[in-house]
């Protein structure tokens, strides 16, 4: 859940949870206050009639009947109560009301003797602002209950407690102060200011997070934006977008914003940086290929020239093999110095494609006619073949894309025997072409085929072999860049003296 | 010199194709003049850096690739269904014979 979603249950829960309260506060409150009214009014009736009356047990043992009567007159003014003559044990003597009680039947003499009290004693009544007892009628919960003590006339000033009148108070149907509540003016006010102030707090609420959080979202955005477009040239070059206007401020998000700005500007610095030396690593390569090439196609030439000399001269053999040697280790280093020019400059991000839409067929028709007479000097039959009967037709530039199939037919021949076969072919698969040099020739360990293409390993592998004139060196490093260059991908399976199979896979035109 | 639709004055150094004069560098002209100088005959890349670049030193062959396929892009309806300068594989490439 985002950081507003929860700030934002959290406020409402806070809201639904003082709403919820200040209701059940005030249900309490009028509840406790409607308890205390019913309470005084039965407490001062009662009053009236034990001042009134003085001897109402010996009026009730006289005549019982009629002094349920008595009781029910007394009633007259006081709706929704009932009266109880009580014996000093709590029985009750006489009462009020339709229901037959057991003889016998006891009230909880408690809440009785605590009602009686209050009526003579200041303190007592401050303690118990009403009092709840036992409700003969419905046992099963209390009521709001006042009683009087009763003596009998002649031990009146002193003596034991004779017996109670007894009322009890409440309120007919359904029991409940909230049924009350509802009904009662207060609730309609009461419930629509809870409400409009649940609707204006959330308001103000939403509209709080929103301004809090807005910093954070703007950073969130500018994060994602950043992180999409990196630090590609483009992307530093262009304007700071619309979504970031000034960070001013101090707060926690204005900082954090700050300080990913700032990260960002390093960073930029430090790619550039990179990137720079990054380019000038790659010229002085391509300047140090460059510069290498002249003494080294003059120490070739001096050391041709002393091969051809001692050509037929028996006593310079061995002088002749030496000179074979330096020969074939410089024409090695003359090739590494070359194909690193050329991967340098095609490693250049400025390097562009000269891009032309071929039949590829024609092109690999006509390199198999150029390689044709060496192929043939070796003794080794080479062979284009078009695959399927669709145009192998593709956009290369065609420079390049001949020199990766020229390196690729070089390593061929170089490692197939007299005898041996090279099969060049290109096809059409849907939306790519195919180009496939095959060889019959000595093939490629296992080990070695993961580092076919990595010119650092090639690099170290080269020192000139006996047999070969420039090594593989990084012929096969060349043919990648050219083919990651057109979008292509190239791969290799070759197997221990059966041959090799180069694939490269190009997007068709 | 005529064959077909296809018309070259060479001493105006012009060509039309279907009446439409066409623009080409120099190089593509000597190129077309040379094969249409010699109707059927086939030449290969080899021969072609010879006869119109002057060169002996392999390697340079793409080029000849290069100026065809930009002849053809200018001379035919279809590039890659030639008309005029034909392919001949294993061999090279040759102007087709001029209509009768």
């Amino acid at each position: 859940m985002t950081v507003r979603g929860r700030l934002a249950l959290a406020v409402l829960l806070t809201g639904l949870l003082t709403a919820v309260g200040v209701m059940a506060t005030l249900a309490l409150a009028f509840q406790r206050f409607e308890h205390e009214s019913a309470y005084q009014r039965a407490d001062a009736f009662l009053s009236r009639v034990v001042a009134k009356y003085d001897d109402l047990l010996d009026l009730q043992a006289r005549d019982p009947a009629a002094f349920t009567q008595f009781l029910a007159s007394l009633l007259l003014f006081e709706p929704d109560s009932q009266l109880y003559l009580l014996a000093a044990d709590g029985t009750v003597l006489a009462h009020t009301g339709q229901v037959v009680l057991a003889p016998g039947f006891k009230v909880a003499l408690g809440p009785v003797q605590q009602s009686a009290a209050a009526a003579v004693d200041v303190q007592a009544r401050k303690l118990a602002p009403y009092v709840m007892g036992d409700d003969p009628e419905h046992m099963d919960a209390d009521a709001v209950v006042a009683a009087r003590a009763l003596q009998r006339p002649l031990i009146r000033a002193s003596g034991p407690v004779a017996g109670y009148l007894y009322i009890v108070c409440r309120k007919p149907g359904l029991p409940g102060a909230s049924q009350a509540l509802f009904r009662s003016s207060l609730a309609g006010p009461a419930l629509a200011a809870v409400a409009a102030l649940i609707v204006l707090g959330s308001l103000l609420a939403a509209w709080i997070i929103g301004t809090v959080t807005r910093p954070l979202r703007v950073l969130s955005d500018e994060v994602a934006a950043a992180s999409r477009d990196g630090f590609s040239a483009a992307a530093a070059a262009a304007p700071q977008p619309a979504l970031a206007p000034a960070v001013t401020g101090h707060d926690e998000f204005s900082r954090l914003r700050q300080g990913f700005h700032a990260m960002l500007d390093t960073l930029r610095v430090q790619w550039n940086a990179l990137q720079r030396m990054d380019h000038f690593r790659r010229e002085s390569v391509s300047n140090l290929s460059h510069d290498l090439r002249s003494p080294l196609t003059a120490t070739v030439a001096c050391l041709e020239t002393l091969e051809q000399r001692w050509a037929g001269d028996t006593q310079r053999s061995a002088d002749r093999h030496l000179v074979q040697v330096a020969l074939r280790n410089t024409r090695n280093a003359a090739g590494m110095v070359r194909s690193l020019g050329d991967l340098a400059l095609l490693d250049e991000p400025e390097f562009k494609l000269k891009p032309m839409r071929l039949n590829l067929a024609e092109v690999l028709d006509d390199i198999a006619l150029r390689f044709a007479p060496r192929a043939q000097q070796q003794g080794v039959s080479l062979r284009f073949e078009q695959q399927g009967e669709a145009l192998p037709v593709a956009a290369v530039d065609v420079e390049l894309f001949e020199r990766a199939v020229a390196n690729l037919l070089d390593n061929a021949l170089k490692f197939t025997p007299a005898g041996g076969q090279v099969l060049l072919s290109a096809g059409r698969h849907d939306s790519h072409v195919q180009v496939v040099v095959a060889d019959s020739g000595a093939g490629i360990a296992a080990e070695e085929l993961p580092h076919l293409f990595d010119r650092l390993y090639q690099a170290r592998q080269s020192v000139a072999p006996a047999t070969s004139d420039e090594g593989k060196g990084l012929g096969l490093a060349i043919v990648k860049r050219i083919v990651e260059l057109h979008g292509g991908t190239v791969d290799v399976a070759s197997t221990t003296g059966q041959g090799t199979t180069v694939r490269m896979v190009l997007p068709a035109a | 010199m005529r064959n077909g639709e296809l018309e070259i004055l060479p001493s105006r150094r012009e060509v039309r194709v279907r009446g439409a004069a066409l623009e080409f560098t120099a190089l593509e002209f000597d190129l077309l003049l040379h094969f249409a100088s010699h109707p059927g005959r086939v030449f290969s890349r080899a021969q072609l850096l010879d006869a119109v670049w002057g060169y002996t030193h392999e390697g340079y062959e793409h080029t000849v690739t290069t100026h065809i396929n930009r002849l053809r892009a200018k001379l035919e309806r279809d590039p890659m269904q030639p008309q005029f300068i034909l392919t001949v594989r294993g061999a090279g490439y040759k102007m087709r014979d001029a209509p009768a």
